[in-house]
């Protein structure tokens, strides 16, 4: 009866084996998983450093565009003086350049968008009643 | 026993958990939930700004969409004093003089807005973009020489970008455009007719800023769109804006007068293709304009004018068939005395002339008898149908009606005065009016400046189409006073100056006395030529008008009608209006020798 009672001792000693055998690998798993926090840790840094930086960037470029536009708004109107007629007049004048129009006929002009001046069509309707 | 006592503590510890649990759950639904709104505006108000922002006003072209106002960015500089004054007294001088130099301000003012008691002050309002670039290196440079040096950097400077109008052709159309004030609200002119229009509108912006007021993310919860204003295209035609400016310029510097004036509109339309005045000013530089510079005279003075309503006079007896061109009258050799007072040819002696020759000739005594024959109902009647007497519905505020009394307010002499200019008052532009009318077969189109109006956010497209006012004379009664107009820029009339080469011209000089201190000056004119062409197809109705011209020449015939005549020339030759070439030849209105005396009743 306490033979078979007794339990046999190689099972203890096996699973002594088993857990000494399993702790390296368990502490390669901690510091694998805290290498991994780390790394993903860093990466995060990294990637956000990386997008505060482009966010940056994109701050000041849209800044610079803004600034850019507002002096291209300006240049615009300085051609618009610098191009108008009367502008070219004076300027030919106090140059002395002697240039001088061009004649009847010596530029044609194209009107795109513009009808040529006639009378408008209730105008015409008009002047249709009132003679009638 | 031991086994107790850890029980009960491990129970107590329990319990002070729960408690402390049911605590914080307790106060996490109060303020997550019970006081969830509540809390979350405090806390929105603390990590959240808002933003207004302004659209860009709206801008003026002319009608070929040449740009005549626009928005030119600019940026207000402030500065906080108490900043300022932490410098030491050296480096604050250095700082103030840099900011005066740069952004041309005078000392003195800077100086007494520092030691005012305000918290933040304007250094310059829409500074120069280049200035303030050239300011913000020298206080780069200075901030890193500071830092190099272990002193204070400086502080409390803010750039502010804004806007402020500008009129790149300066002081062209300056009279009709007008001008906005310090707040960018039209204060004069077209900014002020289209206020409306113009003005943009204010937007919100929300965003998130942090501890220090700065903005944590790029992009805004808009609340408010701001939006920009319409532009505005007038029927002012840039070109011959420019002309007609350059000409009254070249009047004003050969003949001296107070004022010109000078509007050429296209009669079949209405609309108003130049309008300029002298003096004038430029919009870009108000510091020390004047308000007879600034206003625009064309539409609120008043002047006598004379001769020019000889034509509008004598359409309307043509019209009510009193006479026609043939019906001649006896013009008493120059002096003629009506309801016992003298009405004179000024220097003429005429006997008979015949209708179109009183208007040629500009006979007063002539006009003042078609006028008594018309009788004062019809010369009433005409003289209203003609728009005289009540403002031509342009649009500006403040247009003046012009003086002309009603019926019942007659005098004796009111018949034969009013008939010839005198008496009463009328703006250059309700000449303009009634000649258009005249040049357009007897109907008056409604006078209009505004061509369209464009949203620039949406493209939308407001046209202001011409309108027929009403009928002024009958077709052939305008046709017949054409005829007579024409010869009055031929030899033997009184505009021969005004006559264009290659073209036919039809108008009418006025050399009217100045009323001043209840009498007629001799001293004092108002010269003016209103005509249009070419006679039978006219591409525009031109009034030039000399308000006291110094010097000996004061007759429309000689300071008015040259400047027309020049104008007239270059616009035509720009608007690429074929001149008639069998009058180019030199061949007359009845095909004859072309020397004025040809019988125009003839040759129709």
């Amino acid at each position: 009866m306490s033979r078979l009672k007794r339990r046999p001792t190689y099972k203890y000693e096996r699973l002594q084996a088993q857990l000494y055998g399993d702790r390296p690998l368990r502490a390669l798993r901690w510091a694998v998983l805290a290498a991994g926090l780390l790394a993903g840790a860093l990466l995060y840094v990294r990637l956000r450093s990386g997008t505060e930086s482009h966010r940056n960037r994109v701050v000041t470029l849209r800044h610079d565009l803004a600034v850019r536009k507002r002096e291209l708004e300006n240049l615009r109107l300085q051609q618009e003086t610098l191009t108008s007629g009367r502008y070219i007049r004076a300027s030919v004048r106090r140059m002395g350049l002697n240039l001088c129009q061009a004649q009847e006929g010596q530029v044609r002009r194209m009107v795109v968008l513009r009808d040529p001046p006639r009378r408008p069509v209730e105008a015409e309707r008009f002047v249709a009643a009132s003679e009638r | 026993m031991r086994k107790d006592g850890f029980i009960v503590r491990t129970m107590l510890i329990a319990a002070g958990l729960l408690v402390a649990t049911a605590f914080l759950s307790h106060h996490l639904f109060t303020i997550q939930l019970e006081r969830h709104e509540e809390l979350l505006v405090k806390a929105r108000a603390k990590y959240t700004a808002s933003r207004r922002s302004k659209g860009v006003r709206g801008t003026i072209c002319d009608v070929h969409g040449n740009l005549l106002a626009a928005n030119l960015a600019c940026r207000d500089v402030l500065a906080e004093p108490r900043q300022l004054r932490r410098l030491a007294p050296v480096e604050l001088e250095k700082v103030v003089d840099a900011l005066c130099t740069q952004l041309r301000v005078p000392k003195e003012v800077l100086g007494r807005r520092l030691n005012g008691p305000l918290v933040e002050i304007v250094v310059k309002r829409e500074a120069d973009l280049g200035d303030v670039a050239m300011l913000q290196q020298w206080i780069a440079q200075y901030n890193a020489k500071a830092r190099s040096d272990g002193k204070p950097s400086l502080r409390g400077i803010r750039f502010v970008d804004t806007r402020k109008r500008f009129y790149p052709k300066h002081r062209l159309a300056a009279n009709v455009l007008g001008f906005t004030d310090t707040d960018g609200h039209g204060a004069a002119g077209i900014e002020k007719l289209m206020e409306k229009r113009l003005a943009p509108t204010e937007g919100t912006a929300l965003y998130e800023r942090d501890r220090r007021g700065r903005q944590l993310s790029n992009e805004d919860l808009t609340l408010e769109q701001p939006r920009d204003g319409w532009h505005v295209y007038l029927t002012i035609d840039e070109p011959i804006q420019s002309i007609v400016e350059e000409e009254l310029a070249a009047l004003c510097e050969q003949h001296e007068p107070k004022a010109a004036y000078a509007i050429m509109a296209d009669p079949k339309t209405g609309a108003v293709l130049a309008m300029a005045q002298m003096p004038t000013f430029n919009p870009n530089r108000r510091e020390n304009i004047r308000p007879e510079q600034w206003q625009n005279r064309i539409l609120t003075h008043g002047f006598e004018p004379g001769s020019i309503m000889k034509c509008v006079s004598v359409a309307g007896a043509i019209d009510y068939q009193v006479v026609n061109l043939g019906t001649v009258f006896y013009c008493e050799e120059g002096i003629w005395y009506h309801v016992g007072r003298p009405l004179r040819d000024s220097g003429h002696s005429y006997e008979d002339l015949r209708v179109w020759e009183i208007v040629q000739k500009s006979s007063n005594i002539g006009t003042a008898k078609i006028a008594v024959a018309m009788g004062r109902q019809k010369l009433h009647d005409t003289l209203r149908r003609f728009g005289f007497g009540e403002p031509t519905g342009l649009g500006f505020p403040g247009e003046a009606p012009g003086i002309f009394r009603s019926l019942p307010d007659w005098d004796g002499l009111s018949l034969s005065r009013f008939a010839i200019g005198q008496g009463i008052l009328v703006t250059p532009l309700q000449v303009v009016q009634a000649y258009c009318a005249l040049a357009n077969d007897g109907i008056m189109m409604q006078m209009r400046i505004i061509d369209r109006l464009e949203d620039p956010e949406t493209g939308l497209v407001e046209t202001s189409l011409p309108q027929v006012r009403r009928r002024a004379v009958r077709r052939t009664s305008a046709k017949q006073i054409v005829v007579a107009m024409k010869a009055v820029t031929r030899e033997g009339g009184t505009a021969t100056k005004a006559a264009v080469p290659g073209y036919e011209v039809a108008g009418k000089t006025g050399t009217a006395q100045k009323f001043v201190g209840g009498t007629y000056n001799s001293g004092r004119y108002v010269a003016s030529f209103a005509g249009f062409v070419p006679a039978d197809d006219p591409a525009f109705v031109l009034i030039v008008v000399a308000d006291e011209p110094s010097g000996t020449s004061y007759y429309g015939g000689t300071v008015a009608a040259p400047t027309f005549s020049r104008i007239a020339e270059r616009s035509l030759r720009y608007l690429q209006v074929a001149p008639a070439t069998a009058l180019a030849s030199g061949v007359g209105p009845g095909g004859g020798s072309g020397n004025g005396l040809t019988d125009p009743v003839a040759a129709q």
